[in-house]
């Protein structure tokens, strides 16, 4: 006998419905939750291009101390913007939250070159003609003395470059090089009176600092240190009132290292920027990463030594080269290439460069004097197989706000944090 | 029961009427409840059109990023009234506030979007 249990049948058609509705709800809800998530993402995400837009708008000052702001004066448009220095750069951190969301971001911000100041060369007037020689290149504009550029004869080697001598434009130079802005200079003076944090890296092998964190600052105060076997990344800045040593085993991200003297062992890798008061001395086969910088700084005139930074054979700098000295002394700084040196973006020498053959400067050298040591004789004001190229120089590069070369309009030089 | 075949002899045992009313009201109430839920769902849930005129939105946020200049303008763009502002990001320079927001053809406000860039 067949049962009809209409009853029965509706039941489970009811429950099989309810099954039915209640997966729809849940994904719904699900769905729902997910679109939400999603707008209030763009939401932060539009706020935090604002505030990194505000940042690159404003002045160091404006946004030193962490300001926190409604950006359209509405709820959820909170922004959390900080601008610091770091060493001829700046780094900036935007934060946009709505209740327990947070997007931050940091970014190292440079300025733009300014083309019309930018040069491939710059040798201040000091009544005598620069003089080329070999397989020297000029390409770019060139300031240079009014007694102009000459060919020359040395080593028993003519002049073998283009006959144009300077590939660009040729102008007159001033006595004296365009000056560093002294704000910056006085930051990067002030790094040395930096509240530490440590005196040692205390056997970590690695250590890194995030630029949302207040500076880690490692003091080695009067000790002679080697620095060797670390990886060091982000908000760390190393100090150190007499030598360091950088050796090659050591990986260098980001930070800033501030000593009386500096050596970076052969064959080092990182990306950094070097201040010393008395020397950078730099061996062979090393790689500065961009956006790297040397940089020797004489706030206190010291007439017995010589300030230096010496670079060794093989080695690539991808940043800045400079030496400053607040007063003009009789023993200029150098800054001594040794061969086969590139140097891709700005040497700015407020005393002396000396090259030797097959150097590149992929951007280009600010100096008052250039010096060629041959076996017997020092040639001032000589270019011997050097080659000088602006155009060269990556359409992205950005210089810091010290040089005089450097527009007022700011970009992002890297990304360095997110979330 | 189609599709069963009955023997002349066999007997199917029917359901009593108030059995019937009973399974009649309960699909009734049960169908009724799926149905609300279901326009409840659809009506509460994101229209594909939102989703549109956000992207529509982006698009546009990305041209006036470009080159910003103060200005105020309606545009159609696929279907939707879109209204774009620029006007200065306190008094900045360089600083603009875009504002932008899309309607539908009843002029229902279907997405907004501002941001803040600056002139490049």
């Amino acid at each position: 006998m067949l049962k009809a249990s209409a009853l029965y049948i509706v039941i489970v058609v009811a429950l099989v419905i309810a099954v039915l509705c209640s997966s729809l709800i849940v994904s719904a809800y699900y769905y729902r939750l997910q679109y939400q998530r999603k707008f209030r993402y763009d939401q932060l995400q539009s706020n935090l291009n604002s505030g990194i837009s505000i940042l690159l708008a404003s002045d160091l000052s404006a946004y030193k101390n962490e300001r926190i702001f409604a950006l359209y004066n509405e709820g959820e448009d909170s922004v959390s913007l900080k601008k610091s220095s770091w060493g001829i750069f700046e780094v900036a951190t935007s934060k946009a939250f709505v209740q327990k969301d947070t997007l931050r971001k940091a970014f190292m911000v440079a300025n733009k070159i300014d083309s019309n100041r930018w040069a491939a060369l710059y040798l201040i007037d000091e009544d005598r003609p620069l003089s080329v020689s070999g397989n020297t290149m000029i390409r770019g504009t060139a300031f240079v003395p009014k007694a102009g550029v000459k060919e020359a004869y040395v080593d028993g080697k003519a002049y073998q470059g283009d006959k144009r001598l300077v590939i660009g434009s040729k102008r007159n130079s001033e006595r004296q090089l365009p000056g560093l802005q002294e704000g910056v200079l006085r930051q990067i003076e002030s790094i040395r009176g930096y509240k530490s944090t440590d005196s040692s890296f205390n056997h970590r092998d690695s250590l890194s600092n995030s630029f949302f964190n207040p500076t880690m600052v490692v003091n080695f105060r009067k000790k002679a240190t080697t620095i060797s076997n670390i990886k060091l990344s982000g908000n760390i800045i190393i100090v150190s009132d007499t030598s360091l040593t950088i050796d090659q085993t050591a990986t260098l991200s980001n930070v800033i290292v501030y000593a009386k003297s500096i050596t970076i062992k052969a064959g080092f890798h990182g990306k950094c920027q070097l201040f010393a008061q008395d020397s950078i001395g730099v061996q062979r086969d090393c790689d500065f990463g961009y956006p790297s910088c040397l940089g020797l700084l004489r706030f206190i005139a010291d007439k017995g030594v010589q300030g230096r930074i010496g670079i060794g054979e093989n080695t690539q700098v991808n940043g800045a080269v400079f030496t400053y000295e607040r007063e003009k002394s009789q023993l200029q700084n150098l800054i001594d290439l040794s061969k086969n040196v590139k140097i891709s973006g700005l040497v700015y020498a407020q005393g002396l460069v000396r090259f030797k053959s097959g150097d590149e400067i992929n951007g280009g050298v600010f100096t008052n004097r250039f010096l060629y040591q041959s076996a017997y004789t020092t040639f001032e004001n000589y270019l011997i197989g050097v080659r000088i190229d602006a155009a060269q120089l990556s359409p992205y590069y950005l210089t810091g706000s010290l040089f005089p070369v450097a527009q007022k309009k700011q970009k992002v030089l890297q990304w360095l944090e997110s979330n | 029961m189609a599709g069963i075949k009955l023997s002349v002899t066999g007997k199917a045992k029917a359901s009593s009427i108030v059995e019937v009313v009973i399974s009649m009201v309960v699909i009734v109430i049960v169908f009724g409840i799926a149905m609300g839920i279901f326009a409840n769902v659809q009506r509460l849930s994101l229209s594909a059109q939102k989703v549109h005129a956000q992207a529509i939105l982006k698009e546009e946020l990305i041209k006036t990023e470009q080159e910003p200049h103060i200005s105020k303008q309606t545009n159609n763009v696929d279907g939707f009234e879109v209204s774009s502002e620029v006007t200065p990001y306190q008094d900045h320079a360089d600083l603009y506030l875009i504002a932008l927001a899309a309607f539908d053809n009843n002029g229902k406000k279907m997405a907004e979007l501002r941001e803040v860039v600056y002139a490049k």
